[in-house]
């Protein structure tokens, strides 16, 4: 779809969902994402020289595979506007497309500014005051997001821990590379399933790289595509992992934090105690998680699916997950 | 008969020496293409120094690890089979040694700047000094 056919069914789409006339203007592809295609634009409404301007995203799905149980684009859009609805801070959902909009999956958003790159957030001078902030602030809205009514919510998935763990056995068999650090993972894993206290929403993907940061702190939750219903301590121990922290191990919240205050500001959030061996074995499942995406990555670039250096690269990450799961189960701070 | 030099090593420095040396000739895509390639080069360079001691040392600690012989490979797979059904406990002091020892040896080819690997050899040198 080129910009001008796209322009054109994005007013479409908001006559036909808001019954409003809107302009699309300055319509311009941004750097896409994996599995989306995402535009920026201005939604200009009002007549007269001084029409009321908005910059807005649109996110539409390419129909590339995702890894492990993605949410459709509609779903997840979805999602997100029952999150802002509820008041977690996150951008505001304009547009869900259904069929007749002619826009396959996808939805609108309103764009917010500030920092979402990880090496900025962790060392950006002028974020001092924000990285001050941002370990309780994350916990708050975590605690938010799990206390969210999942009455609001479109149908989400909802696997228990083992249901989760055999899902990734069956990837990481699929590769055909044998990982003896993995094997250890798993049978550590498999040996501490916790039980989950009720279905809550769990964001997913909740880490340093997807929240837009200001100078005073937490601006915005971004990506929700792997929003499902489980353990909320998952969010807590994904928060932590290595690959988060952009350099700065001594900080495993997000390369800014202490677990220590993250997991003090939730139990002051959430008013409940948190049971740090669950948190450590989030972390753990989230680090081999990760560890069996960088693998798939790979071998996208071997098998020819996904022929860019980048997947290549990717691939030689593994050995970063393997070291981070060691320390994890011996205990190393 | 072996190959005239230079050597792959320096066959490498010469393509490495020729990327790096004017950062300014690619830009978006390109650029970003052109730093992933000389990442993976200096994966290379590193591997073919050190891959080969790599593969001997961990094959050597397998075979006393799963008291068999074979490839590094092979005895990986065999490894992988016993911590699977639970045939070697996954607290045992030898099996976490080795591992480690490997993957450290991995990361020393894969990336030496990753901060748990800093960490780990900061600590060990350390603790040898």
């Amino acid at each position: 779809m080129d910009s001008a056919e796209l322009a054109e069914r994005l007013a479409g789409a908001y006559r036909r969902h808001a019954g409003s006339s809107v302009r699309i203007g300055d319509l311009q592809r941004l750097s896409a994402g994996a599995s989306a295609e995402t535009w920026r634009f201005e939604r200009v409404a009002g007549a007269g020289d001084e029409p009321a301007r908005e910059p807005m995203i649109v996110q539409i799905f390419t129909g590339e595979k995702q890894f492990t149980a993605a949410l459709d684009k509609r779903t997840q859009g979805l999602v997100q506007r029952a999150a802002h609805d509820a008041g977690i801070p996150t951008p505001r959902v304009d547009l869900v497309f259904d069929a007749e909009d002619g826009l396959g999956e996808g939805f609108v958003s309103a764009f917010v500014a500030g920092e979402t790159l990880g090496q900025r957030i962790t060392r950006a001078p002028e974020l001092a005051a924000a990285r001050e902030l941002l370990t309780g602030q994350c916990a708050r809205v975590l605690a938010e997001i799990h206390g969210m009514d999942t009455a609001t919510l479109p149908p989400l998935p909802a696997e228990p821990p083992a249901e989760m763990l055999d899902r990734l056995r069956r990837a990481h068999d699929s590769f055909g590379v044998r990982l003896p650090v993995f094997e250890l993972a798993f049978a550590w894993l498999q040996d501490r399933l916790p039980a989950v206290p009720g279905r809550h929403l769990v964001h997913g993907d909740f880490r340093n790289g997807n929240f837009i940061v200001g100078e005073q702190g937490l601006v915005a939750v971004l990506d929700w595509e792997a929003a499902h219903l489980g353990d909320p301590l998952e969010d807590l121990g994904w928060m932590c992992l290595n690959a988060w922290r952009f350099g700065r191990i001594e900080r495993p919240v997000g390369g800014f934090g202490a677990r220590d205050d993250l997991i003090g500001a939730y139990e002051a959030a959430t008013d409940t105690p948190v049971d740090t061996r669950r948190v450590r074995f989030w972390e753990v499942f989230g680090t081999l998680r990760w560890g069996i995406i960088c693998q798939w990555f790979g071998n996208q670039f071997i098998t020819g699916e996904v022929p860019v250096i980048e997947r290549a690269a990717i691939g030689r990450r593994v050995s970063e997950t393997e070291i981070d799961l060691l320390d994890l189960i011996e205990g190393v701070e | 008969m072996p190959v005239n030099p230079p050597d792959r090593l320096q066959l490498l420095d010469a393509v490495l020496g020729t990327l790096e040396s004017d950062p300014q000739a690619a830009s978006g895509v390109a650029a970003y293409e052109a730093r992933i390639a000389i990442s993976l080069l200096r994966i290379l360079r590193r591997e073919l120094e050190a891959g080969d001691a790599l593969l001997a040392g961990e094959r050597a600690r397998l075979t006393t690890l799963v008291g068999q012989d074979g490839d590094a490979s092979a005895l990986n797979a065999r490894l992988c089979e016993l911590i699977r059904r639970r045939q070697i406990d996954i607290a045992d002091e030898r099996l976490l040694s080795h591992l480690r020892t490997t993957v450290l040896a991995k990361l020393a080819i894969d990336n030496p700047r990753y901060s748990a690997y800093r960490r780990a050899t900061e600590r060990a040198g350390a603790a040898g000094g």
